[in-house]
């Protein structure tokens, strides 16, 4: 039978404590936009990686929620990565990277519209077509409404979800952050989406940042700081919420602490989604 | 058309200039961009600070990431030897 699973973004300045804490960490999931270009004694050491515990590849760069159709090179890319790796499985966000020749540099949310549920669902046919499986598709955190757009988040998400067949990466951070910033309730956007779809979840740190003016806060997804409290409640509330094994994976990208303090946290998430497998037995 | 959009807001998250244009005189910029009617009056009723903000923080995302590059070159390095 299985069971849920706890794991951690593998990061370079991590490794030496992540080889140390295998016996604690479930799961191991790594940014695909750093090894695209790696050679293959890199590839090499995360195939063996892969064949010692399930491994994620996490894809930033594709923008596949965007109008402009995925350029085929780009996913020949991740196909040879995820074909080198064997990974468990690969997965991507809900976002757009670029338009007509301009990169942003990080992911931004396109409209929520039934023209980008389309665009998307097209996108993700490709990118299964190229790379062999579908990926999972990851909710993303903003700071500003998409302009244009004509359906909630989570219409969106589920939308996308039903259009394409893909399984979904629930962003829990990400989710509060959107919430904090836009002032929705975070659990009526779980009663909205399939949580039967997700196959895997996200938690991390942000912090509260300012507008220029000093005018506005927002909470920033920065992944630079410790999970909050929230977040954790929401993973007790997915884990109440749906039958089947999650695999939560903790992302940590900088201002690393000790790695007692990030094996705390796992254990942390271990005993959310425990209270929450109560709450639904009970 | 959403193609259209997403070239206004890529423009806007990365380029200074157009951001200050935009700022000053958002329906000129979104005719610029050559928005519907529609969605200039969508694009009209963006946050500027959450503009500002966005743009900010897209900007510090770049500098990150080509510092974290570094980095992940010198930790490949040091891994082959």
């Amino acid at each position: 039978m299985q069971t849920d699973r706890i794991g951690l973004g593998w990061r370079p300045a991590l490794a030496a404590g992540i080889f140390d804490a295998l016996d604690r960490i479930d799961v191991l999931e790594v940014i695909a936009d750093d090894y695209l270009d790696a050679g293959s004694r890199e590839r090499q050491a995360l195939k063996i990686m892969a064949r010692r515990m399930p491994v994620h590849i996490h894809c930033i760069g594709l923008g596949l929620a965007g109008a402009e159709e995925v350029a085929a090179r780009r996913l020949d890319r991740v196909a040879r990565l995820v074909n080198d790796v064997e990974p468990e499985a690969w997965s991507e966000h809900l976002a757009f990277m670029r338009a007509d020749g301009t990169e942003i540099g990080h992911l931004a949310a396109p409209p929520r519209t039934q023209a980008s549920v389309a665009g998307a669902a097209r996108n993700l046919r490709k990118a299964a077509a190229i790379v062999g499986t579908m990926p999972l598709m990851e909710n993303i955190a903003t700071l500003i409404e998409p302009p244009c757009s004509t359906l909630g988040e989570p219409a969106w998400v589920s939308n996308i979800a039903a259009a394409s067949g893909c399984p979904l990466l629930l962003d829990l951070h990400n989710l509060y952050a959107n919430a904090m910033n836009f002032g929705f309730d975070p659990l009526q956007y779980l009663a909205e989406i399939p949580l039967d779809r997700v196959g895997c979840i996200h938690i991390a740190g942000g912090r509260w940042i300012e507008a220029p003016d000093h005018s506005k806060r927002y909470l920033l997804d920065d992944h630079l700081h410790e999970v909050a409290e929230p977040v954790y409640e929401l993973l007790a509330q997915v884990a109440a919420r749906t039958a089947a094994p999650l695999t939560v994976v903790l992302e940590r990208d900088g201002a690393f602490p000790p790695m007692a303090a990030l094996l705390d946290e796992l254990d942390r998430t271990r005993a959310a989604l425990a209270a929450g497998r109560r709450r639904q037995a009970a | 058309m959403q193609a259209d959009v997403e070239k206004l807001m890529a423009q806007l998250f990365t380029d200074r200039a157009s951001r200050e244009r935009f700022v000053a005189d958002p329906a000129s910029a979104a005719k610029e961009a050559g928005l519907s009617a529609e969605e200039t009056e969508a694009v009209l009723r963006i946050d500027v600070r959450d503009l500002l903000t966005a743009a900010r923080s897209y900007d510090n995302k770049r500098r990150s990431k080509r510092r974290s590059e570094f980095l992940l070159r010198d930790w490949w390095r040091a891994w082959r030897r």
